[in-house]
C-alpha cells in the first residue's frame, strides 16, 4: 500500500526554521561553548536541510533537522580535533630566535563581546538561575546532554530520540535518567531549588 | 519530584533563556534562515552568490563563501593540472625546429635519404 504524504512548501519550512532556530542555537551553544561556532554549526544544519531535504513532508523535519546538527556538531569537534594536532605539531618545529620569554597575556585576544567584560547592569539582569542551569547542561557529557534535549526540551519520544542520536532505546532511557539526575544534583549543590 | 517532573522545571528554564538571547544573535539566526530559504527556492543562485562573496550570513572559519576550501582547492588542483600538462607537450612534443636542426648538422644516416625500393619497382615495371 502506498501511503500518499504532502509535501512541505517553503512557507511550512519557514515556520518550522523559525520555530526551532533559537533551541537550535542554544543546543549548539551548549555543546560547543562558543557562540560564534554555534551560529556556524546552525547556519550549516538549516542550509543542509533547505538544500537536501527542504521539500520532504514537514512531519520529517524535526528528526531531520536534529540528525542534521547532531552531525554538524560532530563535525565541528572533529575539525576542531584535526586543527588541534596540526597546531601542537606546527608549534613544536617552531622556536623563539630571541631567546625572550612571551608574556601570554600581551598576546591574549579579547573576544569584543566576551562575557568577562559584560555590563554589569546586564549581568544583574540575567537570572541566576537561568545561568546555573545552562552552566550545568553545558557541563553534561555529550551524549547525556543530546539525549536530554532531545527527549525533553525537543518533546520527542524515546524511539524518536533513538533514531535521532542513532543509539538504541535503551541506551536514551538510561543517558536521560542520568542526565537527569546529574542535573539535579549539580543544581543542589549550587543551591539552586527547582 | 521524579524525573519528568525535574526535566521538565528545567526545559522551562531552558525555554525563558532562548528568549533571552541577543539582538545580533537573533539577527544572525534570521539572516542564516532567509539563506536556507532562498537556497531552497533558488539553489544555483545561491551558489553563485556564495561565490561571489555576498552570500555568507556570518563570517565563520568554515563557511560557504569564497574563502571556503571547497571553492579554491578545486581551483588550485585545475591550475596545477593545466600547468603540468603545458610543461608534458613541451617536453615530450615533435618540435619542427628539433627536426631541423638534426638535419642541418647531418646526424642522419645515409639510408634516410635513399628509397631503396624505387630500383626494384623500376627494374619490374621495365620487365613489363
Amino acid at each position: 500500500m502506498i501511503g500518499i504524504c504532502k509535501l512541505a512548501t517553503e512557507r511550512e519550512l519557514s515556520d518550522f526554521l523559525i520555530q526551532v532556530e533559537r533551541r537550535a542555537f542554544k543546543q549548539a551553544a551548549y555543546a560547543v561553548h562558543d557562540d560564534h561556532a554555534a551560529l556556524d554549526i546552525v547556519q550549516d544544519a538549516m542550509m543542509r536541510l533547505a538544500e537536501k531535504y527542504g521539500v520532504r513532508p514537514v512531519d520529517e523535519f524535526p528528526m531531520l533537522f536534529q540528525r542534521i546538527l547532531q552531525n554538524a556538531i560532530r563535525d565541528y569537534f572533529r575539525r576542531h580535533k584535526v586543527r588541534a594536532l596540526w597546531t601542537t605539531l606546527l608549534s613544536s618545529f617552531s622556536f623563539n630566535k630571541d631567546g625572550d620569554e612571551q608574556d601570554p597575556l600581551e598576546t591574549l585576544e579579547v573576544e569584543s563581546d566576551s562575557n568577562y567584560f559584560e555590563n554589569p547592569a546586564r549581568q544583574l539582569d540575567r537570572a541566576q538561575t537561568l545561568a546555573v542551569i545552562e552552566d550545568a547542561v553545558g557541563k553534561l557529557p555529550a551524549r547525556q546532554r543530546e539525549a536530554f534535549v532531545l527527549r525533553y526540551w525537543e518533546d520527542m519520544d524515546v524511539a524518536e530520540t533513538a533514531e535521532a542520536m542513532g543509539c538504541s532505546e535503551g541506551s536514551v532511557k538510561t543517558h536521560c535518567s542520568r542526565a537527569v539526575h546529574t542535573l539535579a544534583a549539580m543544581l543542589k549543590n549550587k543551591g539552586v531549588k527547582l | 519530584m521524579n524525573e519528568r517532573d525535574i526535566a521538565k522545571k528545567i526545559t522551562q528554564h531552558l525555554n525563558y533563556g532562548t528568549n533571552q538571547l541577543d539582538r545580533s544573535v537573533l539577527e544572525d539566526l534570521r539572516s542564516a534562515r532567509q539563506r536556507a530559504l532562498a537556497a531552497h527556492a533558488h539553489p544555483q543562485q545561491v551558489f553563485g552568490m556564495a561565490v561571489a562573496g555576498h552570500g555568507d550570513v556570518h563570517s565563520g572559519h568554515h563557511g560557504h563563501g569564497h574563502h571556503s576550501p571547497r571553492f579554491w582547492i578545486p581551483l588550485v588542483v585545475l591550475l596545477l593540472g593545466l600547468l603540468i600538462a603545458y610543461n608534458w607537450s613541451e617536453i615530450n612534443g615533435d618540435d619542427p625546429d628539433d627536426v631541423d636542426a638534426t638535419l642541418l648538422a647531418g646526424e642522419l644516416p645515409i639510408n634516410a635519404y635513399l628509397d631503396s625500393d624505387f630500383k626494384s619497382w623500376l627494374d619490374q615495371s621495365s620487365r613489363r
